[in-house]
């Protein structure tokens, strides 16, 4: 393992049912940082004593937003590595030491989950994710130039560099895709690693039903477009 | 105009409405001139075209476009989608500035909890 600052990144929005186990489950030499993005639950109670930082917006921004202020905040504290992870426990944090030593040892600069480079990753996404899925891995090749197996797939783990170069301006959902366009556009060293996610009821209740990736598309529009 | 020259009722009323939205005008556009000069441009030309209806069959047949209405009807169609964008840049440019305060609050008021 490194002797690296390793920085956990946490956006929450309403997880209060689920945050306290998804940070105990993070065992290690981690600095967490919760990133409240205004919840309206009792989050703040509930994670209340716990060795993390705690940082909270006053006004509910979006996910993107608060992984980006979780990236500053990271990048003045000091990290060296910086991991994404999801609040409602999908991700498999023994992907944590897997990840980070792919970066390290191949001294890479940013290395993604993919949940479609094995089998057995693949066959516990529901089906008709996985077409949603891959139509979206098109769509962000075609806008980022970054051609990958996976999209949306929000366990990241990246460097310092990466972090002082990453600029998410993307607030909400689309930011999954505006990453890997700063990725492109700062050459940064990019591999995929397959991860495992855990599909509870829990998470699939939380997570996105499919109308919202053309609330992406549009964001992307007009990001790309309208922004001055 | 009508026969004796004068001003059918919905001409009056038209160009006492269009006289209002000028009062209104002053206070809207404040800071902006450009907008402000746009807005004095099309109020004219509207006043012109309620006293000259004939006017619009002419230009509409210049462009090839019918009737003078269905001109009308594109250009504010035009003009209000050119409005609509407008707003919606502002509307992101807030949303930034927003982003970047809450960011800031966030940072300074983020601590180690234990």
């Amino acid at each position: 393992m490194t002797s690296k600052r390793v920085f956990i990144l946490i956006p929450s929005y309403n997880e209060a049912n689920v945050i306290r186990k998804t940070i105990a489950s993070l065992q290690g030499p981690y600095e967490i940082v919760l990133i409240d993005d205004a919840s309206t639950d009792n989050t703040s109670q509930v994670v209340a004593g716990l060795p993390i930082y705690y940082l909270r917006h006053t006004v509910n921004l979006g996910q993107g937003a608060a992984l980006q202020t979780g990236m500053t905040f990271a990048y003045q504290q000091g990290a060296d590595i910086v991991v994404h992870f999801d609040a409602d426990g999908q991700h498999n944090p023994n992907d944590i030491p897997r990840f980070i030593d792919e970066l390290e040892s191949r001294k890479l600069d940013v290395v993604l989950g993919s949940r479609f480079l094995l089998r057995e990753d693949r066959v516990s996404v529901p089906a008709f994710k996985q077409v949603i899925l891959k139509v979206a891995t098109l769509i962000n090749g075609i806008i980022t130039g970054l051609w990958l197996t996976d999209a949306h797939n929000g366990f990241r783990v990246m460097n310092r560099r990466s972090l002082g170069l990453i600029r998410l301006k993307e607030n909400r959902m689309a930011h999954a895709t505006e990453i890997l366009a700063e990725i492109y556009r700062h050459k940064l060293n990019v591999v995929e690693m397959s991860t495992h996610i855990t599909y509870t009821d829990y998470s699939k209740a939380k997570g996105q039903s499919w109308t919202n990736s053309l609330n992406i598309l549009f964001d992307l529009f007009v990001n790309r477009y309208l922004r001055s | 105009m009508n026969a004796v020259g004068l001003l059918t009722p919905i001409q009056l009323l038209l160009i006492v409405l269009l006289g209002l939205l000028f009062i209104a005008s002053l206070r809207v556009f404040k800071d902006r001139l450009y907008l402000r000069v746009l807005f004095m441009l099309g109020l004219t030309a509207a006043v012109v075209f309620i006293v000259y209806p004939s006017l619009t069959v002419y230009l509409a047949l210049l462009v090839g476009v019918g009737r003078g209405v269905d001109l009308i009807f594109y250009l504010l169609f035009l003009v209000i989608i050119f409005a609509l964008i407008s707003m919606y840049r502002r509307i992101l440019r807030l949303d930034e500035t927003l982003t970047n305060i809450i960011r800031k609050e966030a940072l300074r008021d983020g601590k180690k909890l234990n």
